[in-house]
């Protein structure tokens, strides 16, 4: 299996703080790769060690099969880590171009992409006067100027509005599904992550906790809740899988896959069902259980 | 690779007006002006002198030579205020990344090495073109001197400094401008900040020119300098090459040039070295 990183006992420390912590992770190409963690966790250093921009005090990390640092595949690569800061005097057109300049990129699509993150109508204004979003939108077109194989955001929606959100969700997935771009993302909205992501990594500390398919990791805290009537027969017919939730619903802690069979079951038993949701199954769950976080920050 | 960094660094730098107005144009621009108070001034003492019928009013008319005002103004870069004005560029270009926080979108397009030297490269284009703005402004401070005392103005003086002399005078000013920058490039990157890139290397200059003055007292010829001071300081190895470029007197040694040329290109690799290397161990936790 061929890999988009690979990290094997990294560790890294800033003076006697360990920022990552023996950490191994192997994260395959395609889809999109959610990296969730507290403050500190690691998720920026990780980032920043695998683009060459700090070194590991020890372990390894490859990046698109090459050795982290490689130019060769930092160039078949994009990244948005922290929040975009960009030289104040040029403006969003200049910026795009001079970044290309540096990569060696004959012919970039600087209109397209330009257009593809909204910001046609300001690519003649000065960064200096863009906002934390439209810094976001540019940071991700100059990210994708050099047709990346892989992309690597560190919270690409901060500072964003509602709508840019939604559109950068849709932009993350469409270069998923339909550009074969494989997407790292590390992000604090744990809402966005298990929107967008196929797979998740938790680091907690400089380690991995947890790792695996969102709907795999969600599934443990997932319950059904059915509203139907009367509750008491549900409540018979689910055993002790089943709880009450007040005079006609009922919780069934089963997995997805059994309920079709106890749909039927119930139909079958006579139990009007008026409402069937599956509740809870959310990726904060997840994530504070593993790393006794009050907040994803 | 490194073609596509410095037209990068190229674009950025051209693009930073207050950066090029206080590195290129300011200076240049001081010129002119006092050219036009020394015209100013000229015209007034000449309007007495011939108004009391000393007949020196006539020496101030002389025809001025273009040349060696092309010459004095490019010599004249080594002095530190001018190398400080110079080194707003070397600051702007080699710590403006740090200052920017603007590494991390530049080191996964191209190598350290590669973005280090065009930012050196680039800085040395601005230092080319600076020095042409020098020239140039002393030769627009000439003719406006001139046109205000109503004296002449010819290219070369008869017998007096050549074409070759000020393509020699250049190279040598862009070469000590060099070591400035690379000096600069060294003090950008082990301090990240744009205030010490441009402070002090013009502390080093000035100790330097100081220590200078102190130790040459001591030599026995003025162009035969011990090799250890010729190999030591780069301002002394500019002063031997510009001596180099005039022919020595009857009976005096000739000044060894190809040493001093030789040690400071040494010290322009040297420090271009040093930062590269300093830079490519360098973590850019906080650019």
């Amino acid at each position: 299996m061929s890999f988009a990183l690979e990290a094997a006992q990294v560790s890294k420390a800033y003076g006697t703080v360990k920022a990552l912590d023996s950490l191994t992770l192997n994260i395959p190409r395609g889809g999109v790769f959610g990296i969730l963690g507290p403050n500190g966790a690691g998720k920026s250093t990780l980032f920043r060690i695998v683009l060459g921009l700090v070194r590991p005090t020890t372990g390894e990390t490859r990046l698109l099969g090459a050795p982290a640092g490689d130019i060769r595949a930092l160039r078949r690569i994009g990244a948005v880590i922290e929040t975009p800061r960009f030289l104040p005097w040029l403006t969003g057109r200049e910026t795009l171009r001079m970044l290309a300049l540096a990569s060696g990129e004959k012919a970039p699509d600087i209109e397209g992409w330009l257009d593809r993150v909204g910001l046609t109508d300001a690519a003649d204004r000065k960064v200096n006067g863009y906002s934390v979003g439209m810094k976001q939108r540019l940071a991700l077109a100059a990210a994708l100027l050099t047709k990346p194989e892989l992309l690597i955001l560190d919270e690409p929606t901060s500072g964003m509005d509602p709508a840019g959100i939604l559109e950068m969700r849709a932009l993350m997935r469409e270069l998923a599904d339909k550009d074969g771009v494989t997407i790292i993302l590390a992000s604090h909205q744990l809402d966005e992550v298990q929107r967008v992501c196929d797979a998740v990594a938790i680091l907690d500390h400089g380690k991995l906790v947890a790792e695996g398919r969102v709907d795999q990791l969600t599934a443990v805290n997932e319950r059904l809740r059915l509203t139907a009537s009367p509750a008491a027969k549900v409540l018979e017919i689910l055993g002790d899988r089943g709880q009450a939730d007040g005079d006609s619903a009922v919780f069934a802690a089963i997995p997805r896959a059994d309920a079709p069979a106890l749909i039927r079951a119930l139909v079958k038993a006579d139990v009007a069902v008026t409402e069937a949701r599956w509740i809870g199954g959310d990726l904060e769950k997840v994530f504070l259980s593993h790393t006794g976080e009050t907040d994803a920050g | 690779m490194l073609a596509d960094a410095f037209a990068a660094e190229r674009l950025r730098f051209f693009k930073a007006r207050g950066t090029l107005f206080w590195s290129l144009m300011f200076v240049p621009m001081v010129s002119v002006v006092i050219g036009l108070i020394q015209g100013l001034l000229m015209r007034g003492l000449l309007a007495r002198a011939a108004a009391q019928g000393n007949p020196s009013a006539a020496l101030g008319r002389e025809p001025i030579s273009l040349l060696n005002q092309c010459i004095d103004s490019v010599s004249g870069s080594n002095f530190f205020i001018v190398q400080l004005f110079f080194l707003v560029a070397a600051s702007a270009i080699l710590a403006g990344d740090y200052r920017w926080e603007t590494w991390r979108f530049l080191t996964p397009r191209n190598t350290r090495t590669n973005l280090l030297l065009a930012k050196l490269g680039v800085f040395g284009l601005a230092a080319a073109i600076g020095l042409v703005l020098l020239a140039v402004g002393g030769i627009v401070g000439s003719l406006a001197s001139a046109a205000l005392t109503g004296g002449g103005v010819e290219w070369a003086k008869a017998g007096g400094n050549t074409n070759a002399q000020l393509a020699g005078i250049f190279g040598i000013a862009w070469l000590e401008t060099m070591t400035v920058g690379a000096l600069a490039a060294v003090i950008a990157v082990t301090t990240r900040t744009g205030l010490a890139a441009l402070l002090a290397p013009v502390g080093v200059w000035i100790v330097q020119g100081f220590a200078l003055s102190q130790i040459t007292r001591g030599f026995e010829n003025p162009l035969q300098p011990p090799l250890q001071y010729l190999l030591g300081f780069p301002a002394l190895q500019a002063d031997m090459l510009k001596a180099a470029l005039t022919p020595p007197d009857p009976g005096m040694a000739a000044v060894n040039w190809p040493v001093a040329l030789a040690a400071l290109l040494a010290w322009i690799a040297g420090l271009t070295a040093l930062a590269v290397w300093l830079f490519k161990r360098q973590d850019l936790t906080r650019e």
